[in-house]
């Protein structure tokens, strides 16, 4: 199945047509002036001149005659893929392929904190009945490297089952 | 006439942060999904978002070289996680002059008639590069983020662009990072539909977008799953039915299921 649209109107919000950026958009480039027919000929498929300069094709300041007489030559033959672009071509190198895929953050590619303290913890808090869920490294440095899953628990419970936060202690009353 | 899927999606708006990479990321991914790979997305943008996005480190231009014509198509192309050609850019674009535009719009539409390329662009509307990706668009993708000032000033600048070359591409306007719980979204949606804009599909907010930077690819490839990513899927598929009427060449794709109505009553 394939979807079909109508044809769709040209879409202009109400307000643009008076906002200055519109104007200024429309005045920005200069206009291209109508391009006449191509006179069919052997003048049209042999012995075609340069296309001319691009700058001097449009020049920035106005679409004056200079422009008319360039699409003028245009129109008489085929516009050319390389012309000014391959004079250009001259003066500036190409570019060398030097890119390398940029290698993804460290931080972006490590599990953290690995399968094993997962597993670990996951064991911790269902034998002990622990709530907690630890992702400081402050956890992984402190809690996990020298010591047994027992006292693990215990610093645990010690914490008030909390390693993010120490819980305030209770306000005396006055 | 080819069978091939061929034509210019420029993705453009005058407002910055409006999701204009995001969204070609995703529309290149999910015509990819869709079966229309595109033969490149190229970054226009001088702060080469798009670049970074796939994991480049932006030092060369080679969209400028491309459009210079000092370099070919297939030596501008680069690998992308995503098995899509990236046509890389860097700062030098903030550089290039004005009266490059018209060269430059010529060689994209050149490029159009053979290739399907998504082409990202800067908010920088009347700079030589958003100019021409403008101009040569086929079809101009507009996201809008449903904020007032963000619609108000998404389109003014192109609207005038497009006045002033008498270029008429079509248009698919879409909201980004939508967030419908706020009465001012429902009441910027309304006055949007009263000014004639059709917003063909509204991108919701979510961490799948943000998430798929990670990934070096688009959220349609990190997250595939995501409402942010289906209704990318949707967008690209009205995109590339409205070039295909355009060109009247490529294959259609399947759409899938009938275009659903906006979740908010627009009208009334």
């Amino acid at each position: 199945m394939t979807k079909t649209f109508a044809p769709t109107p040209q879409r202009q919000p109400r307000s643009v047509g008076g906002d200055p950026a519109f104007r200024a958009a429309a005045a920005a480039f200069p206009a291209e002036p109508a391009v006449p027919a191509a006179p069919p000929g052997p003048a049209a498929s042999a012995g075609a001149p340069p296309e001319p300069n691009a700058a001097a094709e449009y020049p920035a300041d106005a679409g004056g005659s200079g422009g008319a007489v360039a699409d003028e030559q245009h129109g008489a033959q085929p516009r050319a893929t390389g012309g000014a672009h391959e004079e250009r071509a001259t003066t500036v190198p190409p570019p060398t392929l030097s890119f390398a895929p940029a290698v993804l953050p460290e931080s972006k590619m490590t599990i953290y904190p690995g399968v094993t303290e997962r597993a670990r913890l996951a064991t911790i808090k269902t034998h002990h009945r622990l709530a907690e869920s630890i992702v400081a490294e402050y956890a992984l440095e402190e809690l996990f490297r020298q010591r047994t899953d027992d006292d693990i628990a215990a610093v645990l419970r010690g914490r008030g089952h909390s390693l993010r936060r120490a819980r305030p202690a209770p306000r005396a009353d006055p | 006439m080819t069978d091939r899927p061929h034509g210019i999606i420029t993705v453009a708006s005058g407002k910055g942060g409006s999701g204009k990479t995001t969204s070609a990321l995703a529309i290149a991914g999910a015509l990819k999904k869709l079966g229309v790979a595109p033969d490149a997305v190229m970054d226009l943008d001088y702060g080469a978002s798009l670049t970074r996005s796939y994991g480049y480190t932006p030092s060369e231009g080679f969209s400028e070289a491309l459009l210079d014509g000092r370099i070919g198509f297939a030596d501008a192309l680069h690998d992308t996680n995503e098995g899509i050609p990236l046509i890389p850019a860097s700062a030098t674009l903030a550089a290039v002059e004005k009266g490059r535009m018209h060269a430059w719009r010529d060689r994209l539409r050149e490029l159009g008639r053979e290739k399907l390329i998504v082409i990202d662009t800067s908010d920088d509307v009347l700079s030589a590069p958003v100019a021409a990706a403008i101009l040569a668009a086929d079809v101009l993708a507009i996201p809008t983020p449903l904020t007032q000032k963000a619609y108000a000033r998404a389109y003014p600048e192109i609207a005038g662009l497009l006045a002033g070359q008498k270029h008429n591409p079509e248009q698919v306007w879409f909201g980004t990072m939508v967030d419908q719980r706020p009465a001012l979204t429902r009441q910027l949606l309304r006055e949007i539909a009263e000014d004639g804009v059709e917003l063909s599909v509204l991108i919701p907010r979510g961490i799948a977008a943000d998430e798929a930077d990670y990934a070096a690819g688009s959220v349609v490839m990190a997250s595939p799953k995501s409402k942010v990513s289906t209704a990318y899927v949707e967008l690209a598929t009205m995109i590339y039915a409205r070039l295909r009427r355009l060109t009247g060449a490529a294959p259609g794709i399947d759409a899938g299921r009938p275009t659903r109505p906006l979740p908010v009553a627009v009208n009334g």
